[in-house]
């Protein structure tokens, strides 16, 4: 093989060598910006905070929305929970888009619902039509149930609730999501100590599975039995815990995640609501709600918070996740060539100039680098281009410093929420930080390329179905999907 | 430096800091439990004590004077105070501080460690003796926002109108969250009138505002005169139209529909301040003049929250309401507001 190309593939093993050594660079210095801020929020007098928040007259009322597409399994039980949230005034609105299976009929069962006539808001444009309004029978209840025409989008479900929402914030969560009783309060706080900046929250997102969960509230928080399952909570730790709020502290939260955000309605409506043609419709709002807030030369902030408010299932097999994290990478790739005006500009502040192109360089091309880099040093060593020292290396600044970067958001999770009580929990997670690097990591990187591609195509990248294990019924989530 | 040395440093710096981070990680799960334990022991002996002082015995408290047991004292004081009221709170908040304990607490309220004057701080706040002002006030210029956030609280719990200027200085610097400052003022009740009457006129619009929202929900109709002038400003006049509204005095009727009526004039369709025009509405609504009728009616083809605030404001309006408003019963605020005679009426006509 000629010089040149024996040459070029040792110069591309050193970069893969910097990336590596960077990105987890880049995560230590997040973790480290992240552990005060994490520390702090869980200071003392946390309770009695929450209790003034409850108390306090300028605390905003809340719309909750809930699109809902096929949900029978949870529906009735995540209404209920969001309407027993712990709040001073809210309303739910669950926007059931299309359901083939009995949504509909256990909600209309279960909360006495009656048909009123389907007035609602045309502020943001929707693509399904709307077929019936319902509200409770029971006007203590603050429940309306809107159904609408399926059009394989939940952004279209999502516009269609906030054009009905009628309070100044709005919550959009998912049909499974687990909230924390105080999740509306950890929220509003932002709004209500800055009311003239805060645009929009974002609240931490853990998974579910393994705990006990009886009628959407968690019992005791376990950790599951399968490796792809607790290589998940790790991951979530990481983005959640580590990366986002430390995001939030530089000013640099691109996105809010589809399970639990918070907005102000106006701003919603504002940028047009939500993306009915992007997959990664929660990141895209965001970073559509920077661009106009920027344009209006507005002073705003856009807060990640770190406490867990919401518990999400998320999947137990290789083969759902694959689809998910291809989404999520053809969803991350729509919004950055959507807005690549914005990336690297010093126009937008830290969000053009560092979030936007780390976002590029480590999340989207990051698993470029890694596939390939991976063969590269294969190849190297085995040419003799790259020593075994340097290879070892590698394997260093790539695995062992982001299994040390996974520790770090354990020792963070320990030291401020403690959810898990259990040692042999931490025992599990500990693990899998481990494991996470070992496999996963390379698999993980494959499904996320395969997304870039997908998206680099203009292939129609569908949601499919989640295989939910359903936590609505006493009792932990059974080991295996039925 | 060849590159296995440098594998070699690398390797040793990173499996350091790993092994540094799970050792952490165990030994914090480790110490929490044995803190908790400790706790649990202490309290053990600590919270008998305490029931009899609140029995009225004389009991000798003065290992909660100092150290461990100052901290488990007052902790487990703190949570009992707050679960009794009047002359048993009373008696106890006086034998606690005829033992010292309050002396001890003012004193830990500057002590060194940042926990050790939030507990003090909490416990100071909860026994509610208006002579820990000054200790509180200190408190609010503490470098640690949650030891500040304390002391707001515990400000709100001491009854006495002279913590109301210290928290107004709090709120103004932005060193308490709103929401502390806010319930502490509500807390200290009509007793702060004085004070947040002075407030209104502050220079700080966030003063003018939280101040105004206290005012509305204590009900100091003394308030009425500056809260009219504060709708006139625009940085303050949503939480004054609130207060109005909370108040219920008919006297804002034509300030309110006469600023509500120039927001919904056409020259200012595209500068209109909706959560303003939604906060009057509804104060009108609470006020219930039929003054206020016409502005509902203009308001009804705005915008949707807007047209939503006026149905709501006009259904109490009774039998002689006008023609336009039975058109109400088809909007989302006649049905989404659960008006469920309405509804059913619309769906037995579909």
């Amino acid at each position: 093989m000629s010089d040149l190309l024996l040459d070029a593939l040792g110069i591309f093993d050193w970069f893969v060598l910097g990336y590596f050594a960077v990105l987890n660079t880049i995560m230590l210095v997040v973790l480290l910006v992240a552990a005060p801020v994490v520390l702090r929020s869980v200071s003392r007098p946390e309770r009695p905070n929450l209790d003034d928040l409850f108390v306090n007259p300028m605390t905003p009322a809340i719309s909750v929305v809930i699109p809902a597409y096929n949900e029978e399994q949870s529906i009735v039980a995540s209404t209920r929970a969001a309407l027993a949230l712990r709040y001073p005034r809210t309303e739910v609105v669950v926007v059931d888009d299309g359901s083939t299976d009995a949504t509909f009929e256990l909600l209309r069962e279960r909360f006495d619902l009656v048909e009123v006539a389907p007035d609602i808001g045309d502020e943001i444009p929707t693509a399904g039509a709307v077929r019936s309004l319902h509200v409770a029978a029971d006007p203590g209840v603050p429940l309306v149930v809107i159904r609408k025409v399926n059009t394989r989008r939940r952004a279209d479900a999502l516009n269609v609730g906030i054009n009905t929402a009628r309070h100044e914030l709005v919550c959009c969560i998912d049909a499974d999501s687990v909230l924390e009783p105080d999740a509306l309060l950890h929220a509003a706080r932002p709004f209500v100590d800055d009311p003239d900046r805060v645009v929009a929250v974002g609240g931490a997102i853990r998974a579910v599975n393994g705990s006990i969960v009886d009628d959407g509230h968690i019992r005791e928080l376990r950790t599951p039995r399968r490796w792809v399952e607790r290589i998940q909570i790790i991951e979530y730790l990481r983005s959640f815990l580590l990366a986002r709020t430390g995001w939030s502290r530089l000013g640099g939260v691109i996105i809010v995640s589809g399970a639990f955000g918070v907005y102000r309605r106006d701003v919603l409506v504002g940028v047009g609501g939500f993306d009915i043609e992007s997959l990664g419709e929660d990141a895209d709002v965001i970073v559509a709600i920077h661009r106009r807030q920027r344009a209006l030369r507005h002073d705003y902030r856009v807060v990640s918070l770190a406490e867990p408010v919401c518990w999400t299932e998320v999947p137990s097999t290789a083969r759902v996740l694959a689809r998910q994290r291809r989404r999520w990478s053809h969803g991350l790739a729509q919004v950055l060539w959507k807005q690549r005006a914005m990336v690297g500009n010093p126009r937008y502040g830290r969000i053009g100039v560092l979030a936007l192109p780390y976002y590029l360089v480590f999340e989207l091309l990051g698993p470029v680098v890694e596939i390939v880099g991976l063969v590269a040093v294969l190849l190297g060593l085995w040419l003799g281009v790259i020593s075994p020292s340097f290879a070892a290396l590698v394997v260093v600044a790539a695995f062992v410093y982001g299994v040390l970067v996974s520790a770090g958001a354990l020792l963070l999770e320990e030291m401020s929420f403690q959810r898990y009580r259990r040692w042999r929990d931490l025992g599990a997670l500990l693990a899998a930080a481990v494991m996470e690097n070992i496999g996963f990591r390379q698999m993980h990187a494959w499904w996320r390329l395969w997304g870039l591609v997908q998206a680099v195509r203009g292939t129609e990248s569908a949601w499919g179905e989640m295989e939910r294990l359903g936590l609505a019924s006493g009792g932990s989530v059974p080991e295996h999907t039925p | 430096m060849s590159a296995a040395q440098v594998f070699g440093l690398a390797l040793v710096a990173l499996s350091v800091g790993l092994v540094a981070m799970v050792v952490a990680t165990l030994f914090a799960k480790t110490w929490r439990g044995v803190r908790a334990r400790r706790f649990a022991r202490r309290a053990r002996t600590v919270r008998p004590l305490l029931l009899r002082a609140l029995d009225g015995d004389a009991v000798d408290l003065s290992e909660l004077r100092r150290g461990h047991g100052a901290e488990v004292g007052r902790i487990v004081a703190t949570g009992m105070l707050a679960n009794v009221r009047g002359t048993d709170r009373r008696m106890l908040g006086e034998h606690l501080e005829s033992e010292g304990l309050v002396a001890a607490a003012e004193a830990d309220a500057r002590s060194g460690s940042p926990r050790r004057r939030l507990i003090a701080i909490e416990f100071l706040g909860a026994v509610g003796r208006p002579a820990s002002t000054a200790a509180l006030g200190a408190a609010l210029r503490d470098r640690i926002p949650a030891v500040r956030t304390a002391a707001a609280r515990a400000l709100g719990r001491l009854g006495s109108a002279s913590a109301v200027a210290p928290l107004v200085d709090a709120l103004a610097a932005g060193a308490v969250p709103r929401s502390s400052v806010t319930v502490a003022l509500l807390r200290l009740g009509p007793l702060a009138e004085e004070g947040l009457l002075v407030a209104l006129d502050h220079e700080d619009p966030v003063v003018r505002s939280v101040t105004a929202e206290v005012c509305g929900s204590l009900g100091l109709t003394s308030a009425r005169a500056p809260l009219l002038a504060l709708v006139r400003d625009r940085r303050c006049r949503t939480s004054a139209a609130r207060a109005l509204g909370r108040l219920g005095h008919p006297d804002a009727v034509p300030l309110l529909c006469a600023t509500v009526e120039a927001e919904l004039s056409p020259a200012r369709a595209r500068w209109s301040d909706d959560s303003f025009t939604i906060a009057a509405i509804n104060a009108l609504g609470s006020i219930g003049d039929r003054r206020a009728i016409p502005v509902y009616e203009s308001a009804l083809g705005r915008s949707r929250l807007v047209a939503l605030a006026a149905s709501e404001a006009l259904r109490p309006a009774g039998p002689r309401r006008s023609r336009r408003s039975t058109a109400l019963r088809s909007l989302p605020g006649g049905a989404a507001g659960h008006d469920t005679e309405s509804s059913a009426t619309d769906g037995a006509s579909r």
